[in-house]
């Protein structure tokens, strides 16, 4: 479960989240336009930015609070960015490694053989980032934040610049890994067809407020 | 191997060769010897030397510090007026004396009457003891001897302000640094405020030209850019053992004039000083007849008031006649000058 | 707050490491400040006089800010001309040599002065040349190294796709005056305020060709007084100038475009009009002059030396003494630099102030800084540490850890917040994410601080002299004694043994950075061109 009560965020004088509150259980969708404050409040909740004011509970622990944040690393989340963010100094295997965590070596490999296969990504495995096209990028990066152990995985237009047959492959591998790993999506979109596809808690949040979305 | 196996390998050169250096330094700090530590003004290539010597002679290691002329005289006496409540040397050795003063006035130095310096006349030492002098250099005028003919050489400090040759042709020192500072001051003393500043400004509106240093004006001088230069003995003595066309015109030795500064090198033993003993030795060696017959024999003092009067013989003459004035009121007149000459020149 | 440092507001790591910079860097300026202080309240009626230059001394501020800001302009001007021109060569010899250009920003400007004072004697050219010119064309030709390689810097931040979208539109020179130098103005604008404080501070170079600058009046202060606390009021407006240039320039360095096109060409080189590919060629003419100079005149008086070796040989210690300060003083400032470029980085009050605090120390006259160092360091309880070579390692560091954080700042400018964001999320440990992720994205920043910060501690004279421990000296030290000796030889002999220990250096440096690049971005072969 995640609570966010009276959560706000500030960037000078503009308010990018305004005294957000909601209580979700399994999985949430954001919705909102460009610059509605979307990503600030996945932000937030990563634990990548301090709010001003309020808290954040994530199964019932405060994770932040008025000029705190635990660090992202502890609070057991994955996160796809809005940008893939693959290191470059890494190939696409070692990105993935790494978010994997502390498994043994063969498990490490069984794992990455799995994913990279399930996204058929496993032909790019030593490419670098430079060498990948925006669409191979993107699916590299939410491999990669499924490799991550977590409870939560926080998506920011996950399915963004990718074709039709490849949306479909990525949102069943998505699926697959909530049901594996128990976990609960917080899913950034401002696509309603995906949002439809969902169900869970549904936010809309517009200019910094957050209030439920009637579909 | 990984990327970042790489960076961590550097880091791990990179650390080793930190903690090497970082253990290199704490070297330069006391070891368990004898030692005294020196601060000196007189060129390296003159002093070391000597130091050397002193070391081999006494088995006291010496630690010195040797100043720069680049710093503008704002080095070593600034770093002893700093480091005046917790001393690091026991000796300063300089070749002048203004600063002496200046350093017994702020309390860094200690009276120490060596009895080496008995028969050191005055005004070659403080009437307290807090420094000594031996030889010394003179003030003089270089003269490049393929530009000027004899019948033009200056022979008076005030011919660079009015005689026959043209202001293009002479160059001086920064009258605010150094030996040249304390020259200024001395005219300061000798010839009254009005009309030394009067014959600096006749420089100025000369268009003498102003450069950075003695050896910059012997240099000068020597590579016959300039026919006539204001400078140190040694400097001079040294461009003409180079082989440069070059001549050395003692100033004002006529009868009824002024003379030219003679600037002794000085020793002074610093207030607190760690290893008293030691600093005490060492003034003794620097003030010895053997120790300023070598300084003349190596060409850093070319006139000694204890050694018949001598002189090196690249100045041509067994006696120079010096300005009739004290040290006292020299240095009496030393800030008023450099801030004077300072609003004349640095503009 | 803290996206770059990927930290907690209360992480104890990097407020240690802001205490210590503190320390370092601003404890000797705040001892200055309490002795000039306690000064003022003895000499009150001194203070306004010292504080406001007036008459002769103020000629002489507008005069030194002229040519500053001549050399500046000038050096940066040019620097864009020849940097376009050695950005474009992607193939062959040239392009992996004009990289040497790096070595020869480290070398100290007093020894291209030496050279051409050399040259000058040895061509007789006559010594009624205008003071003011020939310190212009010397101090240029000593930064102009440093435009040159900010010039090609700037080339290499602008994005290709940005210059492709507009060529479509207009023709190539067009788009280098309306798309490319407005982009590249960050790097620019560094360029002006770093070669602005570097002429502004320096007296060496303009006193030995008789031109008085405000620089010097600082010295004649001190030396006429011998008190610090007249020096640093003298100083305050030399300071106020310099903190406005380059808080100018800074304005434009803190809006630099965040992106990862560092180093990418268009797929097809630029076609500029003959006029400016001659400009372009002028430029580089220029540098190659100065250059020419420099080393020719250096080796043809080593080489006149009937023993050129042997006062090497004899300065082995102070070598090595040198190149241990240097490289404890840039690897020691490296984690100071860094905790405070995180600090600027950010675009709130706290990040200008850090801003500000390291100008203030940059613009500080080398002696006053050896005073404030002794006035700290030198008491009787920690003596033994006074007394060694940490001293001068503490005097590097307090000059150039600014500008090693200044470096470090560009640098994370141009990282991608979002990877140390995913390292954030995804890392099992700190020191695991730092090692694998940060270090990495950060190492040619990094070594672009150390190698600029040893070579500026090697050169570094000033302050040096205030703190060496007694018996030890380097090579600065020792080839500024031999100058005024006249030991040309030796003096050249010593120069060249300076610029081989940057070479090596920045040698070091260059091949690093270039395999940090083709890791980034690949040989930009698949672009059409040879980033080698």
């Amino acid at each position: 479960m995640i609570e966010c009560n009276q959560l706000t965020k500030m960037y000078g004088s503009v308010v990018a989240v305004n005294a957000a509150t909601f209580k979700s259980r399994g999985d949430t969708v954001l919705l909102g336009p460009s610059g509605s404050g979307k990503t600030t409040l996945l932000r937030l909740i990563a634990g990548l930015e301090v709010p001003d004011s309020g808290t954040i509970l994530l199964d019932g622990t405060q994770v932040s609070g008025p000029g705190w944040a635990l660090e992202p690393h502890r609070r057991q989340i994955s996160c796809l960015f809005q940008t893939p963010a693959l290191w470059p100094h890494m190939t696409v295997s070692q990105n993935v490694l790494f978010a994997m965590g502390s498994l043994s070596e063969k498990a490490s490999a069984d794992r990455l053989d799995e994913l990279l296969g399930g996204a058929s990504l496993s032909h790019l495995a030593d490419r670098y980032p430079r060498e990948l096209s925006g669409g191979e990028a993107r699916r590299v990066a939410l491999v990669r934040a499924l490799a991550h152990s977590s409870r939560f995985l926080l998506l920011d237009e996950p399915l963004l610049n990718l074709n039709l047959e490849l949306k479909d492959r990525m949102f069943d591998l998505l699926m697959e890994w909530k049901q594996r790993m128990r976990a609960s999506l917080i899913y950034v979109t401002h696509d309603l067809e995906e949002a439809d596809q969902i169900a869970g808690t549904r936010l809309r949040i517009v200019e910094g407020r957050v209030s439920a979305d009637q579909p | 191997m990984q990327y970042h196996q790489i960076i961590l390998a550097v880091c791990g050169i990179l650390v080793v060769a930190l903690v090497i250096g970082a253990a290199g330094l704490f070297s330069g700090g006391p070891s368990g010897e004898r030692e005294v530590v020196v601060y000196t003004s007189v060129d390296q290539v003159y002093a070391e030397p000597i130091l050397q010597q002193f070391e081999e002679a006494s088995g006291i290691r010496v630690r010195a510090v040797y100043d720069v002329e680049a710093t503008k005289t704002t080095g070593l006496v600034n770093r002893l007026i700093a480091e005046k409540n917790n001393p690091v040397a026991d000796v300063f050795w300089n070749g002048e004396f203004m600063q002496m003063i200046l350093l017994k006035e702020k309390g860094v130095l200690a009276p120490y009457v060596s009895p080496e310096a008995a028969d050191i006349p005055y005004p070659y030492r403080d009437p307290a003891g807090y420094w000594a002098g031996i030889g010394g250099r003179a003030r003089i005028f270089l003269v490049n001897t393929d530009r000027l003919t004899p019948d033009r050489y200056p022979h008076s400090i005030v011919d660079l302000a009015g005689g026959n040759i043209s202001g293009e042709e002479i160059g001086i020192p920064y009258p605010i640094f150094g030996t040249s500072a304390t020259h200024a001051a001395a005219l300061y003393a000798v010839l009254g405020d009005e009309a030394a500043k009067s014959f600096y400004q006749e420089l100025k509106d000369r268009n003498v030209r102003v450069v950075d240093g003695n050896s910059v004006v012997r240099d000068l001088v020597a590579s016959g850019q300039l026919s006539v230069g204001l400078t140190d003995t040694d400097d001079a003595c040294g461009a003409i053992e180079k082989g440069a066309p070059v001549a050395i015109i003692i100033p004002d030795q006529g009868a009824g004039e002024i003379g030219t500064l003679i600037i002794p090198t000085t020793v002074a033993y610093i207030a607190s000083a760690p290893h008293p003993d030691e600093g005490e030795a060492l003034i003794d060696y620097l003030l010895s007849k053997e120790t300023e017959q070598q300084l003349m024999d190596i060409g850093w003092i070319q006139i000694s008031p204890r050694l018949n009067g001598s002189s090196a013989a690249c100045i041509g003459t067994d006696s120079i006649r010096g300005m009739a004035v004290t040290p006292e009121a020299m240095y009496a007149k030393l800030q008023q000058s450099k801030q004077e000459l300072t609003e004349v020149f640095v503009r | 707050m803290g996206r770059i440092l990927g930290l907690k507001s209360t992480d104890s790591g990097i407020y240690l490491l802001l205490s210590l910079f503190i320390v370092v860097v601003f404890g000797p300026i705040c001892a200055l400040i309490a002795i000039t202080i306690l000064y003022c309240t003895g000499n009150a009626a001194d203070v306004i006089a010292l504080l406001l230059p007036a008459g002769r001394r103020l000629d002489l501020l507008i005069s030194s800010v002229i040519l500053a800001g001549t050399v500046a302009v000038s050096a940066t001007g040019i620097g864009i001309l020849a940097g376009s021109l050695l950005w474009e060569i992607r193939t062959g010899v040239l392009s992996r040599l004009r990289w040497l250009v790096v070595v020869l920003v480290m070398v100290p400007a007093f020894l291209y002065a030496q050279a051409w004072i050399t040259l000058f004697a040895w061509l007789h050219v006559p010594g009624s040349l205008p003071a003011g010119l020939i310190s212009y064309w010397v101090q240029l030709g000593a930064f102009l190294p440093l435009g040159v390689v900010l010039g090609i810097l700037a080339m290499a931040s602008v994005d290709p796709v940005s210059i492709e979208a507009a060529r479509i539109i207009y023709p190539d020179i067009r788009v280098f005056w309306r798309i490319i130098l407005p982009i590249a103005s960050p790097a620019l604008g560094a360029s002006v305020g770093l070669i602005f404080l570097l002429s502004i501070t320096d007296y060496s170079v303009p006193s030995l060709f008789s031109l008085n600058v405000y620089a010097l009046e600082i010295f004649s202060e001190f030396s006429a007084s011998s008190e610090p606390a007249r020096a640093l009021l003298i100083a305050v407006p030399l300071l106020a100038v310099t903190m406005a240039v380059l808080f100018l320039a800074q304005g434009r360095m803190r809006n630099l475009m965040m992106g990862t096109s560092l180093f990418q060409y268009q797929a097809e080189p630029p076609v500029y009009p003959r006029w400016f590919v001659a400009l372009q060629h002028a430029a580089l003419g220029l540098l190659l002059l100065h250059s020419l100079v420099l080393v020719s005149v250096l080796v043809l008086q080593v080489a006149a030396m009937p023993e050129p070796v042997q006062p090497i040989l004899e300065a082995g210690s102070d070598i090595v003494t040198t190149f241990m300060i240097a490289l404890v003083a840039a690897l020691c400032s490296l984690p100071l630099a860094y905790s405070v470029a995180a600090r600027m980085s950010q675009p709130d009050r706290r990040g200008r102030i850090w801003w500000f605090l390291c100008i203030v120390q940059l613009a500080l006259p080398a002696p006053l800084v050896g005073i404030g160092l002794i006035a700290v360091w030198n008491h009787p309880t920690i003596s033994g540490f006074y007394g060694t070579l940490a001293m001068p390692v503490l005097a590097a560091m307090a000059r150039f850890t600014p500008i090693a954080a200044l470096i470090i700042l560009v640098q994370l400018r141009h990282c991608d917040p979002l990877l140390t964001d995913a390292a954030r999320v995804f890392q099992r440990s700190r020191i695991e994410s730092w090692i694998r992720i940060r270090l990495p994205l950060l190492a040619p920043g990094l070594l672009a601080a150390a190698c600029v910060t040893f070579a500026l501690s090697a050169g570094e004279l000033g302050a040096t002299l205030l703190v060496i421990p007694p018996g030890m000296e380097t090579v600065t030290i020792r080839i500024y004694n031999y100058l005024h000796y006249g030991s040309s030889g030796t003096v050249a002999g010593l120069g060249l043994v300076m610029m081989a220990l940057m070479l090596l250096v920045g040698g070091i440096a260059i091949a690093v950075v270039r395999g940090w690049v083709r890791l980034m971005w690949g040989r930009p072969a698949r672009r059409g061109g040879d980033l080698s």
